[in-house]
């Protein structure tokens, strides 16, 4: 195997971001009261050293702040590193977000010439593959209309069209595409796998855990600027989602072998009674699950789709206790999105019951995590179980969907929630 | 053998540089001018209007200086409106470019220099076909010789790089100060205040006249003067100062560009 990517110490030092003065008179003032002081820096990569060789599909993981983006820009020969060396044999080309570096203004097939001249290929190579575009988007009698004229889904498939005709040796992507409608989806992921060719090495920084299993042989794990984690990627990722549970303290106390075994979390789970009893003298729980719109158990739901989180409990005994079930929901990046619970407890007589709590469709694109519990809070706060991340799924938008997605932007939209707020517009005189 | 490499890898970066100025510069004059009727000769239009409006004040109390020709006066302040207009409009187009494709940049590494240069292209495309023509004309009438009309691009050529030079340098500032447009149009007010466009050098008291001769646009202006209305034969003397002023300031700004370089990419 041919050495492709080869990293030697190399560091990145960068300006921090509050650090930004953007101010002409302020600064020419700072400098002649003489507080000028140099901008501080941050070390964002800290002597990174890595070996990819041809061929290899690296999947980049981490936390944000990671350094997971940078690494890739610095590969790219975006970012230049303060120290160490880089050395790339082959094209490079980024499978870049969709939409990005389009100008709305200017019509279809300048916007290919446009846009492949900037990715690196030359006039004449882009004037030969504009008719294969134009065909695969399905648009040729689009043209010469300017983009702005077209519809979302066509310009997705734009977007799509262009960005994944490409054909380098080192293929970068940032996050994965996703694109379009039903019909177009089974064309867009043949294209996608067609990428994946044997002799093409690829780096791709992704959140969802699923893509980069199914699609990488090699998994980097990125924790503050250094690489924390580097092998096979259901090891890496599985000691990932390990690590990015809140109490990932407790866990390597309670069980030093759990980095491994530990099986993925899925959208249901259920404790029988041979198994692992979760709860106490009080309160066990039974199962738990997250359901679709239709009332399926489902790990997968869509952006405008209201799912629910169930939860089955049984009361062994009576007590004075006022079981509070809840749920927190935390995101692939370890961070808590929100935690609920039921508005109102009361005591309850020995039983099985079903907790239902229905979430709207606010949260946006990606994946997260469920942990149940049940608490009391009188006569003091007790939590009689509380598994952390024990279900998953996943939120996927499939662009044909407008919630936060209005004026046909193909692009990521970030943000933890999206959902469509209320606006006024009104002429004021 | 290695030397060899080298510069065939040189020449396809070059390559490839002039294949992006060619696009964006397109991209830039299309935007611009889709839909509309003048289509490239609204650029002409600015000029023209204030001519007209300068001849109407000032044409009968300066044309004394003007060989007592209010014509003379008309094409006197034609050329330095359409110098004064160029350095304006093209150096504040290219101060915004680098930071407006600061997202691209973020995406895909292209030379950061393009998104000036391609600023000064866009407008040296649309000065060869507008104002050019023009002064060419002018220049043929009075001259009677096809020596002038082609010398006006030497003073064009000095415009452009000291234009360059002024876009290289406050591309680079306004990553760092985002409030400069603010001062650098204060700057462009200055340089155009100073520079003899509507008023004979003549009347500038001696005690002040020496800033003029600070003013970078003066030279070229006059020199452009020179070859198209004084129908005498290219003053070498004047083209070589113009063209000397236009290199060093070329030089100085992309100095400060490519210092600075480097640090882009943190404020982007």
């Amino acid at each position: 195997m041919k050495e492709a990517i080869r990293l030697e110490q190399v560091s990145l030092w960068r300006r921090t971001q509050e650090e930004f003065s953007y101010n002409l008179k302020k600064s020419v003032l700072t400098f002649f009261e003489g507080k000028y002081r140099q901008p501080a820096k941050k070390l964002v990569l800290d002597k990174i050293d890595l070996v990819l060789e041809q061929g290899e599909k690296v999947g980049i993981i981490g936390s944000n702040g990671a350094g997971k983006s940078t690494l890739l820009k610095v590969i790219s020969g975006i970012l230049q590193p303060t120290s160490g060396t880089l050395r790339v044999r082959g094209q490079i080309a980024p499978l870049m977000e969709l939409g990005a570096g389009f100008d709305p203004e200017i019509t279809v097939i300048d916007n290919i010439l446009l846009y492949g001249t900037l990715i690196g290929f030359s006039i004449p190579e882009m004037r030969e593959r504009a008719e294969s575009i134009l065909e695969f988007a399905e648009i040729e009698d689009y043209k010469h209309v300017p983009v702005k004229g077209l519809s979302s889904g066509m310009m997705a498939r734009l977007a799509f069209a262009i960005a994944t005709d490409i054909n380098p040796d080192i293929l970068i992507l940032d996050e994965v595409l996703s694109v379009g409608d039903e019909s177009f989806k089974n064309k867009s992921k043949k294209r996608m796998d067609q990428l994946w060719k044997d002799h093409v090495t690829i780096l791709v920084v992704s959140h969802s855990m699923k893509f980069i299993q199914e699609s990488c042989n090699k998994v980097i794990w990125m924790k503050k600027g250094r690489i924390n984690l580097v092998g096979d990627s259901q090891y890496v990722i599985d000691s990932y989602i390990d690590s990015v549970s809140p109490t990932s303290d407790d866990l390597v106390l309670l069980d030093d072998k759990a980095i491994g075994n530990e099986p993925l979390p899925s959208s249901s789970i259920s404790y029988s009674e041979n198994d692992r009893i979760v709860g106490d003298e009080y309160v066990q729980m039974i199962s738990g699950c997250i359901k679709n719109s239709v009332d399926e158990i489902s790990s997968e739901i869509l952006i405008n789709e209201t799912a629910r989180v169930i939860m089955r409990y049984k009361i062994l005994k009576e007590s004075n206790h006022k079981f509070v079930p809840n749920f927190h929901i935390h995101s692939s990046h370890g961070f808590c999105v929100f935690v609920n619970s039921i508005k109102e407890a009361s005591v309850l007589p020995v039983g099985e019951y079903e907790m239902e709590c229905i979430l709207p469709n606010f949260l946006n694109e990606g994946s997260y995590f469920v942990g149940m519990a049940i608490s009391s809070f009188e006569p003091r706060l007790e939590n009689h179980f509380f598994e952390q991340n024990i279900l998953a799924f996943n939120i996927k938008d499939s662009l044909e969907v407008t919630i936060g997605r209005p004026h046909g932007f193909t692009g990521n939209i970030p943000g933890v929630i999206r959902t469509q707020l209320q606006w006024n517009l009104a002429k004021v005189s | 053998m290695s030397l060899s490499l080298n510069n065939k890898y040189i020449s396809a970066d070059a390559k490839h540089y002039i294949e992006l100025l060619q696009v964006l510069v397109s991209r830039n004059l299309k935007v611009r001018y889709r839909g509309s009727f003048l289509g490239i000769y609204w650029s002409l239009l600015n000029p023209l209007i204030m001519t007209g409006l300068y001849t109407a004040i000032f044409g009968a109390t300066f044309a004394k200086y003007y060989n007592n020709s209010v014509a003379d006066y008309v094409l006197a302040a034609l050329t330095g409106l359409v110098v004064i207009n160029f350095f304006s409009i093209s150096t504040t187009q290219a101060l915004m470019s680098v930071v407006n494709n600061g997202s691209l940049l973020n995406k895909i590494q292209i030379p950061v220099s393009v998104f000036p240069v391609s600023a000064i292209m866009a407008n040296v495309f649309q000065f060869i076909m507008g104002a050019f023509p023009l002064l060419a004309i002018v220049a043929i009438i009075k001259s009677h010789s096809l020596l002038n009309p082609l010398a006006i691009l030497l003073p064009f050529s000095a415009l452009v790089l000291f234009c360059m030079g002024m876009s290289f340098f406050v591309s680079a500032l306004y990553v760092f100060f985002r409030d400069l447009p603010y001062f650098y149009e204060l700057v462009v007010f200055m340089l155009w205040i100073s520079t003899p466009v509507f008023y004979p050098s003549a009347i500038v008291p001696p005690q002040v006249s020496f800033l003029l001769r600070l003013n970078p646009l003066s030279p070229i202006i006059e020199c452009l003067r020179q070859i198209s209305l004084s129908g005498n034969p290219p003053d070498l003397m004047l083209i070589t100062n113009a063209l000397l002023s236009g290199i060093i300031f070329a030089t100085l700004g992309w100095l400060y560009f490519h210092r600075s370089r480097s640090q882009f990419m943190d404020l982007l």
